[in-house]
């Protein structure tokens, strides 16, 4: 779930690099003229690139890449005019060949290489004629520089920030409960508390081992339900809904506000990774889909429908944040995404008993599951272009 | 430029490239793509068989090695969405069954194909047919009405073991048939990534088709030949006779026309059972020979039975499956049905016995004329001790796709 970054592994090598590009191959015909050998060297990315090929078609395009050099590197094709980035091939390894394909309208593109050790070269321009009509032509993207991911970051952990003493809040009162021995008041008050830890966005690990203690599942223990070290909202779910008493799950409250305690004081000094919102957008839904609607995530309290929102909530967040950088990439998904997301939580509402209370997944009927399973595939397919449109670009 | 602007589905699929060589865009690309072989010899990317024509492919089509049977639920909010839907699913079968490279796309997207099959998707001999099912014309889409006139859900006959059954009806039906069962796979999963917001899974069922053993029809689970007794669907008036749908003839709304009712019944065969009963009370069960396929007044399998000479049942049973299926009279010639069943295999029963079978499936011009007389013949035939009918619906295979401007259902929702 994770992309490490290629500057991770910068090097400070400035030795001659030398890309090849084996056969470039633009036009209409598979048996059209044999494609001229492409050079790209530290003093020049794509030697040959644009010479003697001016009127080639646009189209289908094939590279064959293969770095001879010690340095790794990016290399983008571009159009020079607005940087907008065509196609790609990230981390290429020096002796490792790589094939990048795409299909272009007529138009203006170069090839720009980007070296670990910050050495940053373009090509010569290279003009494809004609025109496509929209046919099969890949769209370019608004190359993204790293430093853009900043304002989100901020925005994001301004967020957990704020809803932190929500969340702390609520832990102790069903901590309280449990200390009081009132576990029909803990049960009202088990799901507020893990709505306010659902509403974060947390997936995948995303607070450490933080997320395991606070939200872990009996998944992966060797006790499974009975294993001692599984502690958390689903924990003392499971205990509450399955004729726990209070002496077992009153160590496990007071352990839960400890947790929250201990993340709440880490927080602030925890690293987010720019790259890992980008990613939060589509895993939260991901990771609701496999654990809430499923049920799988569902120890008794049948709640899983409230988590779903809470999701969504967090999804939501993680999306405002990242507005501005989306926008101006891909005018049309954010509206298109709010659109089912709202589809999505009304059907949720739609699942609400009368009295307010919720109805797990698995016994649903089967119209209104399909209907939610539909508005959850449908926009997770959606969201899932959010990281690639927000891939970092430096210098591309 | 907004390649994320629409969804996934709406891109255009237009491009048909081999492997390794720069192939140019154009709405010709189809036509040049992956499958140039009809005979699949030697092609890794298989043979081809045309999408288009007046009736879907996969019905009259000889049986392909791998079937899913899939049956979905419409989740589409309207008509439109639902003609969108159509279109959709025409637009993926017209890539998948031509086979060749995916689109390229932009780098903000993921990418276009799952590539289960490689980077160039083969033809592969894939055939995907679409049904609906009698519940598509309820309220929801303004189609009350406007269904086939024997479309009805499938009824439980006195045999059936249906109670709890999860695979029963659906909105729509699709059957997917290739040479290779990877591409039934990645057929079924491209359809389902292209329209989850307009369709949902209900339920599937995967069967192979057996090679000759060692001549003539595939053997079923029982170990006897199956489908013997087909009707010649490459004769086009023993199709337009028995297979094909006529619009405006008794009472079907003229969108019908080409289109053919499609029953689908998993039949477990309870194997353990069966493997305990004498060849003899096997064979008079069925009518035919175990090991020859010929019926049991015949020598070889492609002999007719003489039902007229043996009116006794002193060769042939009364109540062997065969004649009761098809009793070969002047007045039933009408009611025969076009089988293109597959077997299955799919785990185990509470007892530990063999979850295997057959994964019925038959085509016909008329669901009731046809299939129904067939199985009201069939009702407490002795081999109903041991098959156990679980699941299936009916549906109504649609006409078939004329031309690049044509979809699945164009008519049906016009």
């Amino acid at each position: 779930m994770r992309r490490p970054p290629l500057r991770a592994a910068a090097a400070a090598l400035t030795a001659a690099t030398v890309v090849a590009l084996l056969g470039v191959a633009v036009g209409d015909a598979p048996d059209g003229p044999a494609a001229p050998v492409i050079t790209v060297s530290e003093r020049d990315c794509g030697a040959g690139w644009g010479a003697g090929s001016a009127t080639s078609p646009a189209g289908h395009l094939l590279l064959r890449l293969s770095d001879t050099a010690r340095d790794p590197a990016e290399v983008y094709l571009i159009a020079p005019g607005n940087g907008e980035v065509y196609a790609e091939v990230l981390s290429l390894l020096p002796g490792v060949d790589r094939t990048l394909t795409t299909t272009l309208d007529g138009g203006s593109y170069a090839l720009r290489c980007v070296f670990t050790d910050g050495t940053v070269l373009t090509s010569s321009i290279r003009t494809l004629t004609g025109t496509l009509n929209g046919a099969g032509a890949v769209a370019g993207v608004r190359p993204l520089p790293d430093l853009d991911l900043g304002a989100p970051v901020a925005a994001y952990r301004g967020y957990v920030t704020a809803a932190l003493p929500g969340l702390l809040t609520d832990s102790r009162r069903l901590a309280g409960d449990l200390a009081a021995g009132d576990l029909a008041r803990a049960r009202a008050d088990w799901l507020p508390a893990h709505l306010d830890y659902e509403r974060l966005g947390a997936a995948y690990n995303s607070f450490g081992d933080f997320d395991r203690a606070i939200d872990g599942t009996a998944d992966g223990l060797s006790g499974g339900t009975a294993d001692p070290s599984w502690t958390g909202f689903h924990r003392i779910e499971y205990g509450l809904w399955h004729g726990q008493g209070a002496a077992v799950l009153k160590p496990l409250g007071s352990g839960l506000v400890k947790d929250v305690q201990d993340m709440v004081a880490d927080f602030p000094s925890a690293d987010t990774d720019p790259g890992d919102l980008p990613l939060r957008s589509h895993e939260i839904l991901e990771n609701a889909l496999q654990f809430q609607l499923s049920g799988a995530a569902d120890y008794g309290s049948g709640t899983a429908l409230a988590t779903l929102q809470a999701n969504i909530q967090g999804t939501r967040a993680v999306l405002g944040t990242l507005t501005a950088l989306i926008t101006p990439r891909a005018p049309a998904l954010l509206p298109a995404v709010d659109a089912e997301l709202s589809v999505l939580d009304a059907g949720l509402s739609a699942c609400r008993t009368p009295d307010g209370g919720w109805t797990a997944p698995t016994a649903l009927p089967l119209t209104r599951r399909q209907q939610l399973d539909s508005a959850l595939g449908g926009v997770l397919e959606q969201l899932s272009t959010v990281p690639d449109l927000l891939q970092g670009r430096p210098s591309a | 430029m907004s390649p994320t602007a629409e969804p996934l589905r709406r891109r255009s699929f237009l491009r048909g490239a081999a492997l390794g060589t720069a192939v140019g865009v154009g709405a010709l690309g189809v036509e040049r793509a992956a499958a140039a072989s009809s005979d699949g010899g030697g092609n890794p990317a298989g043979r081809r068989i045309p999408f288009e024509g007046p009736h879907q492919a996969g019905i009259t089509t000889p049986p392909q090695a791998a079937v899913t049977f899939a049956s979905f639920n419409a989740t589409a909010p309207d008509r439109a969405a639902l003609r969108e839907l159509f279109r959709t699913i025409t637009e993926r079968i017209r890539f998948l069954t031509a086979g060749g490279a995916p689109p390229d796309v932009s780098v903000a997207s993921v990418p276009a194909d799952s590539a289960t099959l490689g980077p160039t998707v083969p033809s592969d001999g894939l055939t995907v047919t679409v049904g609906v099912g009698s519940s598509l014309f309820d309220a929801r889409y303004g189609l009350a009405g406007r269904g086939p006139a024997r479309l009805k859900p499938m009824p439980v006959f006195p045999n059936d073991h249906l109670a709890g059954s999860t695979e029963l009806h659906g909105d729509l039906s699709i059957q997917l048939c290739a040479d290779s069962r990877d591409t039934v796979m990645h057929a079924l999963r491209d359809l389902a990534k292209h329209t989850r917001s307009g369709m949902q899974l209900n339920w599937k069922a995967d069967g192979f088709h057996a090679a000759p053993r060692p001549t003539g029809a595939q053997r079923n689970q029982l170990g006897f030949k199956d489908g013997i007794a087909n009707p010649d669907a490459a004769d086009e008036a023993v199709a337009d006779g028995l297979i094909w749908t006529r619009g405006g003839a008794g009472g079907e709304p003229a969108w019908t026309q080409g289109g053919s009712y499609q029953v689908v019944r998993i039949i477990r065969m309870l194997v353990e059972f069966w493997d305990r009963v004498s060849l003899h009370e096997q064979e008079t069960m069925i009518g035919r020979r175990r090991d020859t396929g010929a019926p049991l007044d015949g020598n070889r399998e492609t002999d007719i039975p003489d039902y007229a000479a043996d009116p006794q049942g002193i060769a042939v049973p009364m109540t062997a499956h065969i004649r009761l299926a098809n009793p070969r009279t002047r007045a039933t010639a009408a009611q025969q049905i076009l089988r293109r069943g597959y077997n299955y295999d799919r785990g185990l029963d509470g007892n530990g016995n063999l979850d295997v079978g057959l994964l019925f499936c038959s085509y016909q011009q008329d669901v009731v004329r046809q299939f129904e007389a067939v199985q009201a013949r069939l009702a407490d035939e002795p081999l109903v001790d041991y098959v156990r009918p679980t699941g299936g619906g009916y549906f109504f295979a649609l006409p078939g796709v004329r031309d690049r401007s044509d979809f699945l259902g164009a008519t049906m929702l016009s």
